[in-house]
């Protein structure tokens, strides 16, 4: 998935590959877990990018527990 | 709501209004970031209060300098000097020598070295996408992520008109530094 607007790849499942990337990217901005092994069950396409999205969870998390220690 | 980049674009015209929507939109950022970050040590001396007031203070004059379509943004900016000042007030503290970043290591419940060296990359790569994002979508990650505003909040400072515009607008830009993050390595 080298280069290119992540949301729109120009292909027949754009629209829905959009939505569930975006139904995960809203979830971590509302601070809620992602179950990263069934999404990538779900969505074996997307592997490269949750992966990623999966760290940038855990990054979150950390900024949260800075917050509160 | 004015853009960021917009007001700052007034405020080097002269526009002292602007420079009062600025600081109105960034001390409540700041104090944000500011919540829990002073060391237990220095408390007695320094309120989170006070250390907002010194961030102001320090960024505010540098504003008619800043780039505002450059790759840094206003709050990143902010949140290096408030480091900045978190890390001389442990140094006048004198034992820790140096401050450890929000997000420079992620805590881990068993990490070994590998593990910590594979985290500390990935965290390099996240800071190095982030740096490729354009100013808006680079404000509302660190707004939202790093410093853990509501979705409301992230509308108010960034002048997007409802909390659920500012939601979509961190999930886009989730979506957009991924991509960019290029790590790991894609498998076919």
């Amino acid at each position: 998935m080298a280069g290119g607007d992540p949301l729109n790849q120009n292909r027949p499942d754009g629209a829905d590959r959009e939505e569930r990337l975006l139904r995960i990217t809203g979830a971590i901005a509302d601070g809620v877990s992602v179950d990263w092994e069934a999404e990538m069950k779900q969505s074996p396409d997307l592997r490269g990018v949750l992966q990623r999205l999966a760290l940038v969870e855990r990054i979150r998390n950390a900024a949260r527990a800075s917050d509160q220690g | 709501m004015h853009t960021t980049s917009f007001l700052l674009g007034r405020m080097k015209a002269g526009d002292e209004r602007a420079v009062e929507v600025l600081f109105e939109r960034l001390i409540p950022v700041l104090r944000r970031m500011a919540r829990g970050r002073i060391p237990a040590r220095a408390r007695s001396l320094m309120d989170t209060e006070d250390l907002v007031q010194i961030v102001a203070l320090r960024t505010f004059p540098h504003l008619n300098h800043f780039d505002s379509h450059g790759k840094g943004c206003l709050v990143a900016y902010a949140r290096r000097i408030m480091t900045n000042e978190l890390r001389d007030e442990f140094r006048r503290l004198s034992r820790t020598p140096e401050m450890t970043e929000l997000v420079d290591e992620i805590p881990a419940d068993d990490v070994d070295p590998l593990q910590r060296a594979i985290e500390s990359e990935a965290i390099a790569v996240y800071r190095r996408a982030l740096a490729q994002l354009t100013q808006d979508e680079q404000d509302l990650i660190l707004l939202s992520l790093e410093t853990g505003l509501s979705h409301g909040e992230v509308a108010e400072a960034m002048g997007r008109p409802s909390a659920n515009a500012a939601r979509m607008a961190v999930a886009r830009a989730l979506a957009r530094l991924a991509e960019r993050m290029g790590w790991p390595e894609e498998t076919p």
